[in-house]
């Protein structure tokens, strides 16, 4: 309050009185001038989050895994894989000396698990792959979307995901 | 906030600022979103000049991204059939044909995942576009190898069918060792 006070009489064109005066007849005077808007428009939407350093979003940690975002991201990582499985494949053969029929008859000899381990670590990111590919294109043609047939084309794709694996491996 | 909402609702091919402002002005948009959010029409046409819409960021002008989506589900549903009729009907050509298209699919979906993690905002200017190149190195370098596998060797499908057969009899025994051990443990079990 005695800030204030003091500021007031600090003005000039207050010095008319008592406080009396003061308080009743203080009138100041505006001037409304239009000025522009200062427009920024080098900014874009992401430098900005970048300036206020934003964290990404959607926040993929706070989310419950479900099974939408689990196939799908399990389907980038099982692409991953057998690309991995080709090229790997491809380079070794390039850089391998003997014929392959040299080194399968090498494998021939390994422990019956590790084989089949092997053949179930090809076989199954594959199956899944193709199986789920599938959901995608029928997806890219716009058929569904809808959020109860996207579940229910999951589910059904990962019965034909273990059918094909199991067939893959057995037949 | 509910205009921002609205934007970001709005098709791409509207969300461009001009664009925006101008279907605005031509009230075209009346009948699908202002009967929802009335409040937005009034807000938009009094500040259509002011309405900040964040500008379309583009991957790269000028690429055909459409001919491109295209062809990638071409080759997808073409592998479907690609991969069953080169097992069922091996042959050279069918090895190269099955070797190109999945290099190529190989390529594009790894190319996807690239553009989607290594990206300039974490890893700076350089570090995507090497990423990016050496990913066509690899991939030329695998195709080339395949090719020269099916060439120089038994090829892809042979291959394959090569290792796939191996363990079906050692699976078998595999089996036959285990069964009668894991039957002996339940009698086992269930007599003492």
């Amino acid at each position: 309050m005695s800030i204030a006070l003091r500021r007031l009489m600090a003005c000039p064109g207050l010095h008319r009185g008592a406080f009396g005066g003061v308080m009743g007849s203080q009138i100041r005077n505006v001037v409304l001038r239009s000025q522009p808007a200062a427009v920024k428009t080098a900014e874009d939407f992401f430098e900005k989050n970048e300036r206020l350093k934003r964290p990404m979003s959607p926040h993929l940690t706070i989310y419950k895994p479900q099974i939408t975002s689990m196939l799908s991201i399990s389907h980038r990582i099982t692409g991953i894989a057998v690309t991995g499985y080709v090229y790997a494949f491809s380079i070794g053969m390039m850089c391998l000396p003997a014929s392959f029929p040299h080194y399968c008859a090498a494998l021939a000899t390994a422990s019956p698990a590790l084989l089949f381990s092997a053949k179930f670590l090809l076989a199954f990111p594959f199956a899944y792959h193709t199986c789920n590919g599938v959901r995608h294109l029928m997806w890219d043609l716009a058929k569904g979307l809808e959020i109860s047939q996207v579940y229910k084309t999951g589910y059904t794709m990962l019965a034909a995901t273990t059918l094909l694996t199991l067939a893959l491996l057995f037949c | 906030m509910a205009l921002a909402l609205v934007i970001r609702c709005l098709p791409r091919s509207m969300n461009g600022s001009i664009r925006t402002s101008h279907m605005w002005s031509k009230g075209q948009l009346n009948g699908s979103i202002f009967k929802h959010y009335p409040a937005a029409g009034l807000l938009a046409k009094d500040t259509n000049a002011m309405v900040a819409v964040a500008p379309r960021r583009e991957m790269s002008d000028g690429g055909d991204h459409v001919k491109l989506w295209t062809a990638e589900r071409a080759l997808s549903v073409g592998l479907l059939g690609i991969i069953p009729a080169a097992f069922i009907v091996p042959s050279p050509a069918m090895d190269y044909l099955l070797a190109v298209s999945l290099v190529m699919h190989c390529h594009w979906g790894i190319e996807a995942s690239v553009v989607d993690y290594i990206r300039p905002a974490i890893f700076g200017p350089v570090i995507p576009k090497v990423a990016i190149a050496s990913l066509y190195g690899l991939s030329i370098f695998a195709l080339g190898g395949l090719i020269y596998f099916s060439y120089s060797d038994v090829g892809l499908v042979n291959a394959v069918k090569m290792f796939w057969k191996l363990d079906m009899r050692n699976i078998l025994k595999l089996v036959c060792m285990v069964l009668p051990k894991l039957t002996l443990r339940v009698t086992h079990y269930q007599y003492s």
